[in-house]
C-alpha cells in the first residue's frame, strides 16, 4: 500500500494546502458578510427593532434563491462574475469566488435563527437603559448570540470542507480533486479511502474545536 | 414628577383592535412608591413601559421630571432613559457577563472608562449585598440574586425613577420580602422615585403609599394608602384585591410592615 501512497504525498500535501486555503478564505468572507446579511434579516423583521419588511421581503428573497441553487450548478452559472473578481475562472482562488457566494446565505440564515433565540427582554433591558441600535446590536444581540455564532461558524466549516471536493470541477484542486483523480479516474481504491479518512480526521479536529470554543463562551448554564 | 396625561394605547390583534390602556391620567410625585395593580391584561405592563416609551402611547402625554417624553429627539429620548432606571419579571441579565460586567453596563453604554464603571459598580453591588458574587456569571445565581443584580444594574446611572415591572413575580415568597426592602431601602436612602407594576396585594401593603387599580385598559381608583388607612374600595375589582389581601392578612402570610 505505501508504495502507492508515497510517491503520490507531495501532491497530496498540496491538494491539503489547497482546501485548506480555499475553505479558510471562503468561510472567513462568508461569515463577515453572512453576519452582515443576517443581521439585516433579523433588525428589519416585523416586530425587530428596524421594522422594514419590504426590504425584509426583498432580502430573503435573494437569500432563498441562492440558497437553492444547488452548489455545483452555482460555481458554474457565476463563472462570468468570478472572472470578473479575480480575472479567472479557474483555479484554486477562482473556486474562492463560488464557495463565498455560497457560503454568505446560508450562515446569514443559520445566524438569524440564532439571534431569533436571544432574549427579546435582555435587548428590551439594553433599550430601557438608552442603549443606542448599534449598541443593542454589538453588545448585546453579538454578544447574547456568542456561542450560537461559534456553533454556526462550526457548521458552515465541515459543510465548506465537503464543498470544496466539488470545485476540482473549476480547476480548484484540493483533497477532494485529488481523491477523484487518483481514486476514480485510475481506480487507486487505496488513495482514495485513505483520502477520506484524512477529511474524517480533520472534520474532526474541526468540530472538537468548535465544540470547545463553543463551551468556553456559553455562560448560560 | 411622572405625569400622565389621557394615554391611550391600542393593540393589534388578529381578533381587531385592542384597548391595552384607555385615557388613563396618572401623577407620581417625587418620592412615591407607587404601585399599579391589576389582573393580567389589565393594561398595567403597558401602562409602565410608555413611561420610558419602550412602547408608544397612540394618544396623550407623559412627562418625567418635567420633561415631555413624547416631543423629544431619539437622542435626547436615549439620553433621558438614563434616568429612568427599569427592572423586569425575568431580570432580563446579560447572560454572557459577569455580575460585575452587569451592573456596569449602563454605564459602559453611556462611555464612562473603566475604572469609574468598576468604582461605581461595586458601589451600587454593595447596596445590595452582592459583593460576594462580583465575578459570578448570573446562571449560577438564584432567582432573588438575579433580581438584586437588576435592581443594582439599574440605579448605577443614578436615575431619579426607578420603574419595576412585576418585580417579585418570578421569585419565592421569602426573597419577595427582601426584593421588596432593597427597593424600600432604595427609595428612602437615594430618594428614587418607584413606579411598581404588579397582579400581588401584598406587594402593594408592603411598600406603596399609593396604588392605582386597574382593570381592562383603565384605571378605576387609586388610593393614597399613607393618609388614609381604612381604605373603602369602591369599585368591584378594588374589593376582589382589597379583600383577598384582608384574607391573606388574616392567614397571617403577609407581612405588614
Amino acid at each position: 500500500m505505501w508504495d502507492k501512497i508515497i510517491p503520490v504525498l507531495p501532491e497530496m500535501k498540496l491538494a491539503l494546502w489547497q482546501t485548506f486555503y480555499m475553505v479558510t478564505v471562503s468561510v472567513i468572507l462568508g461569515v463577515i458578510l453572512g453576519t452582515l446579511v443576517g443581521t439585516l434579516l433579523y433588525l428589519t423583521r416585523e416586530g425587530s427593532l428596524l421594522k422594514l419588511p419590504a426590504f425584509n421581503l426583498i432580502l430573503n428573497a435573494f437569500v432563498n434563491i441562492f440558497r437553492s441553487v444547488p452548489f455545483l450548478l452555482l460555481t458554474i452559472a457565476i463563472i462570468p462574475f468570478t472572472r470578473l473578481i479575480v480575472g479567472t475562472a479557474i483555479g484554486t482562488t477562482a473556486a474562492i469566488v463560488p464557495m463565498t457566494i455560497s457560503c454568505i446565505p446560508y450562515f446569514a440564515r443559520l445566524i438569524e435563527s440564532t439571534f431569533l433565540e436571544v432574549n427579546r427582554g435582555v435587548i428590551e433591558a439594553a433599550e430601557s437603559m438608552g442603549a443606542n441600535r448599534f449598541q443593542l446590536v454589538w453588545k448585546v444581540l453579538y454578544s447574547e448570540a456568542r456561542a450560537g455564532i461559534a456553533n454556526n461558524i462550526t457548521i458552515v466549516t465541515v459543510s465548506f470542507i465537503s464543498y470544496s471536493t466539488i470545485v476540482g470541477i473549476v480547476g480548484g484542486g484540493g483533497i477532494g480533486d485529488f481523491a477523484i483523480r487518483y481514486g476514480y479516474n485510475r481506480y487507486e481504491t487505496e488513495i482514495m479511502m485513505i483520502t477520506i479518512l484524512i477529511i474524517i480526521v480533520i472534520v474532526q479536529i474541526v468540530q472538537s474545536v468548535g465544540n470547545l470554543v463553543v463551551k468556553k463562551l456559553d455562560k448560560r448554564i | 414628577m411622572i405625569n400622565i396625561r389621557n394615554v391611550n394605547k391600542k393593540f393589534q390583534t388578529p381578533d381587531g383592535e385592542f384597548d391595552a390602556v384607555s385615557s388613563v391620567s396618572l401623577d407620581i410625585n417625587e418620592g412615591d412608591i407607587y404601585g399599579v395593580i391589576g389582573f393580567s391584561g389589565a393594561g398595567k405592563s403597558t401602562l409602565l413601559r410608555m413611561i420610558n416609551l419602550l412602547e408608544q402611547p397612540d394618544s396623550g402625554e407623559i412627562s418625567v421630571d418635567g420633561e415631555n417624553m413624547l416631543s423629544m429627539s431619539r437622542k435626547q429620548l436615549l439620553q433621558k432613559r438614563k434616568s429612568i432606571g427599569m427592572i423586569f419579571q425575568h431580570f432580563n441579565l446579560l447572560t454572557n457577563r459577569t455580575v460585575l460586567d452587569n451592573v456596569s453596563f449602563p454605564l459602559e453604554l453611556a462611555g464612562a472608562s473603566r475604572t469609574e464603571r468598576k468604582e461605581r459598580a461595586l458601589e451600587c453591588l454593595k447596596t445590595v449585598d452582592l459583593l460576594d458574587k462580583v465575578n459570578a456569571y448570573p446562571a449560577t445565581l438564584s432567582g432573588g440574586q438575579k433580581q438584586r443584580v437588576a435592581i443594582a444594574r439599574a440605579i448605577t446611572t443614578q436615575p431619579k425613577v426607578l420603574l419595576c415591572d412585576e418585580p417579585t413575580s418570578a421569585v419565592d415568597p421569602q426573597t419577595k420580602e427582601t426584593i421588596l426592602d432593597y427597593l424600600k431601602t432604595i427609595n428612602e436612602a437615594l430618594g428614587i422615585t418607584i413606579v411598581i407594576v404588579t397582579h400581588e396585594m401584598n406587594v402593594v401593603n408592603k411598600i406603596c403609599n399609593k396604588v392605582a387599580v386597574m382593570e381592562q385598559g383603565k384605571v378605576v381608583e387609586t388610593f393614597n394608602l399613607e393618609e388614609n388607612k381604612d381604605i373603602k374600595p369602591r369599585s368591584v375589582i378594588s374589593k376582589i384585591l382589597f379583600n383577598e389581601s384582608k384574607e391573606s392578612i388574616q392567614k397571617g402570610d403577609v407581612y405588614v410592615g
